[in-house]
C-alpha cells in the first residue's frame, strides 16, 4: 500500500504543479519507482509531419533523442504506431509490426543499443481528436498490474497537467483569415516562403505579411512554434 | 447553444427536452457504448436515479437536445456509492452534503474541431462547474475511464483520483473527484471560449421575463 499511497502523493502534486520542470521532476522520480530510467511525454501528429514540436516533456537518453527526431523515427517506430489504434496502455514488445518490416526492427534493435530495450506506452487520445502518448523505457522487461494501473494514471494527469500549463491564458484566439490558414498549410509541409510565394502568386513580401500575422494572434515565437499552435486549434487541417 | 438546468421544481416546462434526454441516453449508452444493463425495452434509459434529487443540465442547440448530464446530491441515494463504492478507497475530499455525482455525461456529436464556443461538450463542462458553484457544492465525483482525468486536467482543473483504476467489465474505469470553485469555472470559460453563463431556467424567465433578460444582459 506504501506504493499506492507515493502514487496518489505525485498525483497530488502534479495538480499542483507550477511549471514543467516540476512535473519533470515528479515524473523522473515516479518512472524509477516503476523500474524505467527513461520517459517521453509528446503528442503524435499523423505520419508525415515532424514530431519534435509535439514533445511536452522528455527524459530521453541524448543520443536516442538526437537520432530518433533528425531520423523521423516516428514514421517507423512500431509503439508510436500502435498508439493510433489502442487506448490501452501497453509494453513495448506488445507493439505490433510485421516480421519483415526492415525500418521497425531496426528502430527497435537500435533502441535496445541506447539501453532502451523495454517499456510501457500510455496512448493518449484528447478531446479534440489529436493524439499523444506517455512512454517509459528502460531495460525492464515486464511490469506488475497494479504498477500498469498507477503508471497510466499518472500518465494521464502529467499529460493533461502538461498541456493545461500550454493553454494560453486568453479567451480563444483569433481567426485566422483563409490567406494566412493557406500560408500555414504550405509551412507545414515544409515549403519555403519562395516556395510559398510562388504557389500562390504572390511576392515574398506578402508571404512574410501573412506568416507575421498570423504569429501575432497566436503569440508564436517562431514558424515551428505557430505550425504547432496552428495544428493543435485545428486552424490548418493535416 | 443554452444549457437548462431541468429539477423537481420546473421540469414541468421541459416534458419534451426530459423525453430526449432519455431516448439519447438509450442510444448512446446502450446502443453505441453497449452498456447493456441498462437496455429497455422502451428505448428509453433511465433509472432510479432521474427522481427529484436529481438535477439534469440539458444541452440544447436549435430546440433538440444535444448533450447532458446529471447531478445527484451524495446524501442522497446516488449512483457512485450505491453502485461503485468499490472504485472509492480514498476519503472524499470533503463533507458528503459538499458534494454531488456527475454521470451519464454525453454529447449526441463529437465535434473534432478547435476548442471554442462551438464545442458542446466545453458548453457542459462550464454549465455543470458554475451549476456546482451555485449550489453551494464543493466537489463534484465521477465514474469515468482514465481518458476522462486527462482532459479534465488539461482544462486546468484539480481531479483527485478517489482510488486506483479498476478493470470493470473490460474496461479500465476509476472514480475520481473534481475540486468545485470560481477558479475552475474561470478555467472552463477560458479553455472553451465561453465569456458567458449559459445556463436557463424557463421558469424562471417564464415568471419574470422581464427581469430575465435584464439580468442576462448585465451578469456575466
Amino acid at each position: 500500500m506504501q506504493f499506492d499511497d507515493d502514487v496518489f502523493d505525485t498525483i497530488e502534486r502534479l495538480n499542483a504543479a507550477p511549471d514543467d520542470g516540476e512535473i519533470l521532476g515528479l515524473l523522473r522520480q515516479f518512472s524509477l519507482s516503476v523500474g524505467y530510467e527513461h520517459f517521453i511525454v509528446s503528442g503524435l501528429p499523423p505520419r508525415g509531419v515532424n514530431v519534435e514540436p509535439f514533445v511536452l516533456a522528455a527524459d530521453w537518453p541524448a543520443e536516442w533523442y538526437e537520432r530518433y527526431f533528425s531520423r523521423d523515427y516516428t514514421q517507423f517506430d512500431p509503439v508510436a504506431r500502435h498508439c493510433f489504434h489502442t487506448t490501452t496502455p501497453f509494453l513495448w514488445n506488445e507493439a505490433p509490426f510485421e516480421a519483415d518490416d526492415a525500418y521497425a526492427l531496426q528502430v527497435m534493435n537500435e533502441a535496445s543499443d541506447c539501453r532502451l530495450s523495454d517499456g510501457f506506452c500510455v496512448p493518449v487520445h484528447t478531446e479534440d481528436g489529436s493524439q499523444g502518448c506517455v512512454s517509459f523505457g528502460g531495460t525492464e522487461k515486464s511490469l506488475d498490474p497494479n504498477k500498469k494501473l498507477a503508471t497510466h494514471l499518472v500518465a494521464m494527469y502529467a499529460h493533461g497537467r502538461l498541456r493545461a500549463l500550454r493553454r494560453p491564458y486568453q479567451f480563444s484566439p483569433a481567426e485566422l483569415t483563409p490567406r494566412e490558414a493557406e500560408v500555414l498549410r504550405w509551412l507545414s509541409h515544409g515549403k519555403t516562403t519562395e516556395d510559398i510565394g510562388e504557389l500562390l502568386g504572390i511576392s515574398q513580401n506578402t508571404v512574410f505579411f501573412h506568416i507575421k500575422s498570423a504569429g501575432k494572434k497566436l503569440g508564436t515565437l517562431n514558424r515551428v512554434h505557430l505550425v504547432a499552435e496552428a495544428l493543435r486549434y485545428n486552424m490548418i487541417a493535416l | 447553444m443554452e444549457v437548462h438546468a431541468i429539477h423537481c421544481l420546473n421540469k414541468h416546462y421541459y416534458k419534451n427536452e426530459v423525453e430526449q434526454d432519455f431516448r439519447n441516453r438509450h442510444r448512446i449508452f446502450v446502443e453505441e457504448k453497449r452498456w447493456e444493463n441498462l437496455r429497455r425495452e422502451d428505448g428509453r434509459e433511465r433509472d432510479e436515479f432521474d427522481g427529484p434529487d436529481t438535477t439534469h443540465l440539458l444541452l440544447l442547440e436549435n430546440g433538440a437536445v444535444i448533450g447532458g448530464l446529471r447531478l445527484t446530491p451524495l446524501d442522497r441515494p446516488n449512483l457512485l456509492l450505491k453502485h461503485f463504492g468499490n472504485l472509492v478507497q480514498r476519503p472524499l475530499p470533503d463533507a458528503i452534503q459538499s458534494g454531488a455525482d456527475w454521470t451519464r455525461f454525453y454529447v449526441t456529436e463529437r465535434r473534432f474541431q478547435k476548442m471554442g464556443p462551438s464545442s458542446p461538450a466545453g458548453a457542459l463542462y462550464c454549465a455543470a462547474m458554475e451549476y456546482a458553484v451555485l449550489q453551494g457544492w464543493t466537489y463534484l465525483t465521477f465514474v469515468s475511464k482514465p481518458a476522462m482525468v486527462e482532459i479534465l486536467v488539461s482544462m486546468g482543473w484539480k481531479v483527485t483520483p478517489l482510488g486506483m483504476p479498476r478493470l470493470i467489465e473490460g474496461e479500465m474505469t476509476l472514480a475520481g473527484a473534481i475540486a468545485v470553485d470560481e477558479g475552475a469555472l474561470f478555467q472552463a470559460r477560458m479553455f472553451n471560449g465561453q465569456r458567458d453563463s449559459l445556463l436557463r431556467d424557463r421558469m424562471v424567465e417564464d415568471a419574470a421575463p422581464q427581469w430575465a433578460s435584464e439580468r442576462l444582459e448585465v451578469v456575466h
